[in-house]
């Protein structure tokens, strides 16, 4: 069994972009007028053909400065797992109302409406080639996340783990959806994304450790809780308990 | 001997039909419930055949549930799961459930939307439909959905397999489920994966798949010496390609290093693998990159047998992998391995052992499922019959 830590996040939600890496002094802005250049130096052209859920899942990622903290070795024994309420719900209103109401084809929408599409962008952008899961429920999804997260680089399956909690939905997919007589919420976004790696491969020290506490209520909201509780760091944050069953992450106040 | 995690239940129907005993029967004797697609503008696709699962099975489903007013999807994974459930007698309050689903219920939402009413349906949503079908099942555990694309089924049932041997579960009710929809079949004819006439995999004449739909559902258990199951889990694997969104690594070298992942687990060199349930999609790309992992794999020895059932049942996406492990039981019962259906002439790069013709499974061997998706993910399941090791 190894030892287990939270190495970065990053988060892109209502009160901003940030993470490890840093935090981004570009103005609020929602999913719709993201661009690549808001969350990193380095070139990818692809960012421009994802669909909203991708998109925000690989802000979130960006701001961990996955690269500065491992390299292409470690990368390879690196998966994902992804949690998500509603997933891909805005790319499939979206390929029915484009391919199906005004037979307009087009096969790369249609790959986006698979939630663990994202899996793929994250895999390719970051060489993850490590197993991959994507959980949906109504509930819990970001927590369950980063619980299996922490089992997979636990039980040596995975060097490191990338979790994630996302929802997103693009203005025209909630119009789209007014189409078919389907209320949406607009433009609405969040996601957060934590690197967890075993403690034995990783260099540094980890923002957060997990430990197993039988017997004591660690009950987690959600990973938006577990972001701000990391970014409240240094501010004499005292160790803060936050689980999934007996579970739990233990973010303790202090710099890194 | 310790305990290992085990296939105590399973349930399931297809376009060969409803239960394990009709599904078999049908593999073993070749038949293929690909035929023409009823019910759907076909014109809209480049298909007009697919296996769609048979208006008599849906109304036996029905006439055994006692409400014909359930959708399609719903009535399907709620039969498969009961019949799963029939099979050991557990206090449903301790079993979680895993659905496992590319689309879930969007056909359901469709009709909703061609009746012109305002849309309440939910089920399209996976997560929502994993809480329905628990609830239905009054099973008082965890409920939620894994959506892999076409790895779902063997995703979800890795992921049972982990819950239950850390102790996160008691027992888990896998369920693969998706169904013919017009989003389905357009969305694979823009891709220009369908094939005109029946799958062919590994054929050399193959040119695409043929979609399925139906559901299929394992219980499983942690099982101790002595005790018995349908089937054993012996180790299992997922992996990502990292190279392309919908198109597999031309090599395989992601699911060949899933396959030697899940040997490792088990303890297992490639000599007790007997048969190879692939993914065999029909498509050129899939089944040639099949070919290399298989090659790499077991290339210096005996090869074992592999088939596809997607001439038999189609692809039946998030499901498949629950669906063709529940399919591949009986092997190990009858020491049978079906033959691949559409496969006459060799058509991959590498040399694979491929029956036309039901073969015998080597007693004492193990089966290797795999299957891959968009996004690149491949997974791999080995089980076999026998104790806990």
């Amino acid at each position: 069994m190894s030892g287990v830590g939270i190495y970065g996040y990053g988060r892109y939600d209502a009160s901003g972009i940030s993470g490890t890496r840093r935090t981004s002094d570009i103005e609020l802005m929602g999913i719709d007028d993201l661009k690549w250049k808001h969350v990193s130096d380095v070139t990818y052209k692809r960012f421009g053909q994802l669909d909203a859920l991708s998109k925000a899942a690989m802000a979130a990622t960006e701001m961990i400065g996955i690269s500065e903290l491992m390299g292409a070795d470690i990368a390879s024994e690196t998966g994902i797992t992804l949690g998500t309420k509603d997933g891909c719900l805005g790319t499939d209103i979206d390929f029915r109302a484009n391919a199906i109401e005004r037979d307009v084809s087009n096969p790369r929408l249609f790959a986006y409406t698979l939630p663990s599409t994202v899996c793929g962008d994250l895999a390719i952008r970051h060489g993850f080639q490590g197993a991959n899961a994507c959980y949906m429920s109504e509930n819990d999804n970001g927590v369950l996340a980063l619980a299996e997260g922490f089992y997979l680089v636990e039980s040596g399956e995975l060097q490191g783990c990338l979790c994630l909690e996302v929802d997103a939905l693009f203005e025209e997919s909630a119009s789209a959806a007014n189409e078919f007589k389907m209320n949406l919420d607009t433009d609405r976004f969040s996601a957060y994304a934590f690197l967890l790696m075993n403690t034995d491969v990783a260099a540094g020290s980890p923002l957060g450790e997990f430990a197993f506490t039988p017997g004591e209520d660690c009950k987690m909201g959600s990973l938006r809780e577990l972001c701000g509780l990391i970014e409240s760091r240094g501010k004499d944050v005292p160790i803060t308990k936050i689980g999934y069953d007996d579970l739990a992450v233990s973010i303790r106040g202090m710099e890194r | 001997m310790g305990s290992g995690v085990g296939i105590v239940g399973a349930g399931i129907v297809t376009a060969l039909g409803v239960g394990l005993d009709q599904n078999w029967s049908a593999l073993v004797n070749a038949k293929s419930g690909i035929e023409t697609l009823t019910g759907f503008p076909a014109d809209h696709y480049i298909t007009d055949v697919a296996a769609a699962v048979s208006e008599r099975s849906m109304n036996m489903i029905y006439e055994e549930l006692g409400d014909d007013s359930l959708s399609r999807a719903y009535s399907m994974a709620i039969w498969a799961g009961q019949k799963a459930l029939a099979e050991r007698s557990i206090n449903p309050e301790k079993i979680s459930l895993i659905l496992s689903t590319a689309k879930a219920d969007f056909k359901e939402f469709e009709d909703t939307l061609n009746s012109g009413t305002q849309s309440s349906a939910r089920r399209f949503n996976p997560g929502v439909m994993a809480r329905e079908v628990a609830d239905h099942l009054n099973l008082g555990g965890r409920a939620f959905a894994v959506s892999n694309a076409c790895a779902s089924g063997l995703i979800a049932i890795i992921q049972g397999a982990r819950m239950l041997q850390r102790g996160s579960a008691e027992h888990l009710l896998v369920v693969g489920v998706d169904v013919l929809s017009d989003f389905v079949l357009k969305g694979f004819s823009c891709l220009q994966a369908l094939s005109p006439r029946p799958a062919r995999p590994f054929d050399e004449a193959r040119d695409g798949l043929s979609l399925g739909e139906g559901a299929g559902a394992v219980l499983l258990s942690s099982v101790d010496a002595g005790e018995a199951s349908r089937a054993m889990l012996r180790g299992w694997s997922a992996t990502n390609d990292a190279v392309h969104i919908t198109a597999p690594s031309r090599e395989g070298a992601g699911l060949q290093s899933a396959i030697s992942k899940a040997l490792a687990m088990a303890g297992h060199n490639p000599e007790t693998i007997g048969y190879i349930n692939a993914h065999g999609t029909g498509t050129r790309f899939n089944d040639e990159m099949e070919s290399h992992a298989v090659a790499s794999v077991f290339g210096d020895m005996e090869q074992p047998f592999i088939t596809s059932m997607k001439g038999n049942i189609g692809h039946t996406l998030g499901a498949a992998g629950v669906i063709e492990t529940v399919l591949s039981l009986p092997v190990l019962e009858e020491n049978i391995v079906p033959p691949s259906v559409g496969f006459e002439t060799m058509g991959v790069p590498k040399e694979l052992n491929v029956p036309r013709e039901p073969v015998p499974f080597p007693a004492g061997k193990n089966i290797l499922g795999m299957k891959s998706g968009f996004g690149g993910v491949n997974a791999t399941l080995i089980f076999g019959s026998g104790e806990p090791s």
